[in-house]
């Protein structure tokens, strides 16, 4: 036995410094399977599912593929196949990154805008207690962008600091579900500070950007102002034409020895455009016990009526009705509680149970309730999520 | 079959006596703390306090200094340090330290390499490599 250490070291060694030598190439992956259904006939849109057990909706594959070329440059790429969109598979990541110095490192390339929390790894079903991150919170519609990051980190009185400033476009398919039109967001801009010391960490996150996404109903509607009152130039307060997008989101996660508290908030806005303000938080509590994780999330969003524009077309009064309509048929809003369970059954696998309630449900558009006449629904969903 | 169950019994005596210390090359002269330690084996801190780059090397999963590292340094579970470095990996953020194997094989590679730190349970400790600390 100890004349075989020697050989074994060895190939340890030239494992390690072979890799340091050349490029060193790591593949990694992730996985989840994630089956579920509604418990109600009518789909709710934020549940993907409807009667009948699917595995598609929430499924993921991704392999991400990252070489390391040596002077802190190193490549990575992340492609992913959702059941979404068939398991099309997608390059959801791929930049080059640039070590600066121990504390900056420069990114380009296809990157995931630093929102929440959880935006960085939304995916990765593995590094959270929950199947998905809050619905409610995690809604906006897209998640990468084009462009540069410059990430910061610094140690200060027992505190990380670490920041991801960013720059760049979006293009994206927006409206997926319902009118699916092709926008895209310019020079979109932002900040994300974080911070963690010992068990509390919280971050604040502010990004800003011109929005043109030409959904046809808003078009036409613009076009209509446009054409009876055009003096009033309102056309363009209806449309998203350039028009300034913003987001706020805040959160906090105290992780102490068993128990894993969650809370964020955060508010979008499209200025001048037929989109709401909406603002959406939620408070999660996880109890780890052993290899069980049961936990409790409770999620709101909400959006606020507008009738400013309304308000200026009194001299036409079926035409205030008409845009008053528009903008209500926007009103959404709904409370979910989430009471779920993740069982670590293996080093690199979980097991996780989940039954969302949906309550106060306003989705006017997709046919569900109204401010005065709210309804409910829910769901279950398993997964096995996995990291490799 | 004495010199197997003598073999065992030593065995489980060192790993239910011992505690577990970290170690540097000889000529690396820093001090670190246990919470350093952790930030280093956490990929927040990637230099040595004044000194050069830091290369943290784990034992292999399934180890008992492994777990006994992470469960008092880390202070977290082999899931959850599982779930930290999805993170980081997934994201470019950083990648763990390379698993090379037990003691004997940490002791080889740091008492070749000024930059490595590592950890080893106390008994396996050689003139080859520094303690910095203890648990």
């Amino acid at each position: 036995m100890p004349k075989l250490k020697p050989l074994l070291l060895g190939t340890v060694i030239t494992a390690i410094s072979s890799t340091n030598a050349i490029a060193d190439v790591k593949i990694n992956g992730f996985a989840s399977i994630v089956g579920g259904v509604d418990l109600d006939e009518a789909t709710f849109r934020n549940s993907p599912y409807d009667e009948d057990f699917s595995f598609k909706p929430e499924s993921k594959f991704a392999l991400q593929v990252s070489s390391s070329l040596g002077e802190g440059l190193s490549a990575t790429a992340q492609i992913m196949a959702r059941g979404s969109t068939d398991f099309k598979a997608n390059f959801e990541w791929a930049y080059l990154s640039y070590e600066l110095n121990d504390n900056l490192t420069l990114r380009s390339g296809r990157l995931r805008l630093p929102f929440y929390k959880y935006s960085d790894y939304l995916d990765v079903g593995f590094a959270y207690p929950w199947i998905r991150p809050p619905k409610a919170m995690y809604s906006l519609l897209f998640n990468t962008y084009d462009g540069v990051s410059l990430l910061s980190n610094f140690y200060a009185g027992g505190i990380d600091i670490t920041t991801n400033i960013i720059y760049g476009n979006v293009e994206e398919t927006f409206f997926k579900t319902t009118t699916p039109t092709e926008g895209k967001l310019e020079g979109f801009k932002g900040i994300n500070v974080q911070f963690s010391k010992d068990w509390l960490s919280g971050y604040a996150a502010y990004m800003y950007g011109d929005v043109f996404i030409p959904q046809a109903g808003m078009v036409a509607l613009a076009d209509a102002l446009d054409t009876n009152v055009p003096s009033l130039n309102l056309g363009t307060e209806v449309k998203i034409d350039n028009d300034v997008g913003s987001f706020i989101g805040l959160g906090i996660t105290a992780d102490l020895d068993q128990f894993l508290i969650n809370a964020e908030y955060s508010e979008v806005t499209v200025d001048d455009s037929l989109l709401l303000d909406n603002s959406q938080w939620y408070v999660s509590l996880a109890y780890r016990l052993d290899s069980y994780t049961p936990y409790l999330t409770y999620q709101h969003t909400e959006n606020e009526q507008n009738t400013e524009v309304a308000s200026k077309l009194s001299a036409v009064p079926p035409l205030a009705t008409t845009v008053q309509g528009a903008f209500d048929g926007q009103l959404f809003e709904y409370t979910a509680t989430t009471l779920g369970v993740r069982y670590d059954f293996h080093p690199s696998a979980a097991l996780k149970f989940e039954y969302n309630a949906f309550s106060e449900i306003v989705d006017v558009t997709a046919g569900w309730g109204t401010p005065t006449d709210k309804e409910s629904s829910s769901n279950i969903t398993i997964s096995i999520d996995l990291v490799f | 079959m004495k010199t197997l169950i003598l073999a065992t019994s030593l065995l489980f005596s060192a790993s239910a006596f011992s505690g577990i210390s970290v170690i540097v090359h000889p000529s690396n002269p820093v001090e670190l703390d246990q919470s350093e330690v952790a930030r280093i084996f956490l990929g927040k801190m990637k230099s040595f306090p004044g000194a050069g780059q830091v290369i943290p090397v784990n034992q292999n999963e399934g180890n008992s200094q492994r777990a006994d590292f992470e469960t008092t340094i880390l202070k977290k579970s082999g899931t959850q340090i599982k779930a930290y470095w999805s993170k980081l990996v997934f994201t470019g953020k950083g990648t763990p330290p390379k698993d090379v194997g037990n003691d004997a094989d940490v002791i080889e590679l740091i008492k070749a390499n000024p930059s490595m730190i590592g950890y080893i349970n106390d008994s396996s400790v050689t003139s080859d490599v520094k303690v910095v600390t203890t648990f």
